[in-house]
């Protein structure tokens, strides 16, 4: 691709159409709102299923429900901030089928420049402030000192769980240039991935438990920090000290999903219209 | 000039038809569902089994066993009982297309009630069927615990199909009002997914929100068909009484359907068009 802007023309380019995709949101205030206050049921209804667990049994794979709530915070906060940024990229499929795609290839920026900012939902914004406020709560009553080794062990896992997930976005969105109407899979991928995220990896059976630490890691987002931030003892598979790697393995999501993007990129030949 | 009841009972099986074959032409989305139904299954089967064991092998009259049949019998009925509460008429009003629906001999509320049974059937044996082999297989399952609830069930299933119907189309037509349903749709979803049952038993709930859940139509689109299947109701007395109060919840909500129709109707007209 010949691109003839300069860095700065590059980032003047995308402020420009964030402010714009801004403007659009809030220019409809009452949907707005609505939009905010769906956001928020939906997010309160999924801790209060937790919340309903928790009611009859007092600890679940080790964690009791004030430690729940920290991976709940954790997973919920890294979830919120990627997929206001990406989770349109699991409607790629439509942009694909419509050959509205066809036009990005055109313009002198990058494609997945193009396809993050393409849309922006500001009201996922309403999940990150409860997430902050579940993991607040949830280290008060675990009693975490605030130490710098638990300040590291939650920026190391709010920032490797943004990229986390956002990878996993990056490829879901890869996936369907290959797969026509691969829109199923994604979702199964990643709501899978993201439900396994607010659950304590330990309960899961062997496989599962490989496969959420090591294939899909989502275990990296939530369990793991957790475990590391309130000094619990590792289970079989995972020790204590895996918290720790939540920005390594994010980062290195993100180069798997970028080989993958390259690829389903060049992969492309058209809407054929 | 309104139909005679047996033209409309014949216009309704047509419709009926149509509504099947209309789904059945969604081959790889079915297998996709089938895919999706099956890898969540798996994993809330291995969270609420695991809620089962940490709390000594019996939650509220959920032994493991138990608990594996509900998540099997749910991921089977989810689509067809409509449980993620996907529109049925909000496009048609957007466009206004709504207005057709309204000078048509049939009523509206029996012509898409129609069409929703032939959407169902088709749900029920393409993706609930295999689902709930697959499921039955891998993880096991439970069945009707009397010869007068496993002749209930397939009833009850049919009263929860028109309930969560009739609750779908109410939601819908308000926005006859308001035209963008989209925040209540979002409200609506979690909700009423919530107080039926679909993430958690009705019965682990604590006693004050049971007491709320069965003050609300939400159970009577999931929790009953899942008590009979599951061999919960046994007794022909309880079994009866609980299909009873579905039925009841039914004529309800179809009758709060029928007056937004009727009130939808004459606000159009006074709007003009």
């Amino acid at each position: 691709m010949v691109s003839g802007l300069t860095c700065r023309e590059h980032l003047r380019a995308y402020r420009l159409i964030l402010i714009g995709r801004m403007r659009a949101q809030t220019s409809y205030r009452t949907s707005f709102a609505l939009d905010a206050l769906g956001s928020l049921c939906f997010t309160l209804v999924s801790f209060a299923e937790i919340w309903v667990i928790f009611q009859n049994v007092r600890v679940l794979g080790g964690l009791n429900f004030s430690g729940l709530m920290v991976v709940f915070g954790l997973s919920g906060m890294a979830y919120s901030l990627a997929d206001t940024l990406f989770g349109h990229l699991m409607t790629l499929s439509d942009y694909l089928r419509l050959g509205t795609i066809d036009v990005w290839y055109l313009r002198p920026l990058s494609l997945l420049g193009q396809a993050i900012t393409a849309d922006l939902t500001l009201r996922r914004f309403v999940r990150l402030a409860i997430g902050a406020v579940l993991l607040g709560l949830g280290m008060a009553r675990t009693n975490v000192p605030p130490s710098l080794h638990s300040f590291a062990v939650v920026i190391s896992a709010f920032l490797g769980g943004c990229l986390l997930y956002s990878a996993l976005f990056v490829a879901s969105g890869a996936v369907q240039f290959f797969v026509i109407d691969g829109q199923t899979l994604s979702y199964a991928i990643t709501y899978a991935g993201r439900y396994a995220a607010d659950q304590p990896a330990s309960i899961w059976p062997a496989p599962l438990r490989v496969l959420f630490t090591f294939v899909i890691p989502t275990a990296f987002v939530g369990y793991l920090p957790t475990v590391t931030l309130l000094g619990l003892p590792g289970t079989p598979l995972l020790p204590t000290w895996l918290g720790w790697l939540t920005l390594p393995v994010g980062l290195w999501c993100w180069v798997l999903a970028l080989l993958l993007w390259n690829r389903a990129t060049h992969h492309y030949q058209g809407g054929g219209g | 000039m309104p139909l005679s009841p047996s033209s409309t009972l014949r216009a309704m099986g047509m419709l009926g038809r149509a509504g099947f074959r209309r789904y059945s032409t969604y081959r790889a989305a079915i297998v996709g569902g089938i895919v999706t139904n099956l890898t969540f299954g798996l994993l809330r089967m291995s969270v609420l089994a695991a809620v089962v064991v940490h709390a000594g092998g019996n939650v509220n009259g959920y032994q493991r066993g138990q608990i594996v049949a509900y998540v099997v019998w749910t991921q089977a009925l989810i689509s067809a009982l409509n449980l993620f509460g996907d529109e049925i008429l909000a496009p048609r009003i957007k466009t206004g297309e709504i207005a057709v629906d309204f000078v048509r001999p049939i009523h509206p509320l029996l012509a898409y009630l129609a069409a929703d049974y032939g959407r169902a059937g088709l749900l029920l044996l393409a993706r609930g069927v295999p689902t709930f082999t697959v499921g039955a297989l891998v993880m096991g399952t439970a069945w009707p615990g009397s010869l007068t609830a496993a002749v209930l069930a397939p009833v009850s299933i049919a009263v929860a199909v028109t309930v969560s119907f009739g609750l779908v189309y109410a939601r819908d037509m308000i926005g006859l009002w308001v035209v963008e349903v989209r925040g209540l749709r979002m409200v609506y979803i979690p909700i009423s997914g919530f107080l039926a049952g679909t993430y958690v038993p009705v019965a682990w709930f604590p006693d004050w929100l049971q007491r709320l859940a069965y003050a609300t139509p939400f159970p009577s689109m999931l929790q009953t068909p899942l008590d009979l299947l599951c061999g919960r109701l046994v007794s022909p007395g309880a079994a009866a009484a609980a299909v009873g109060q579905q039925l009841l919840w039914m004529a309800g909500v179809l009758a709060v359907a029928a007056w937004i129709t009727h009130a939808g109707r004459r606000h159009l007209e006074v709007q003009g068009g």
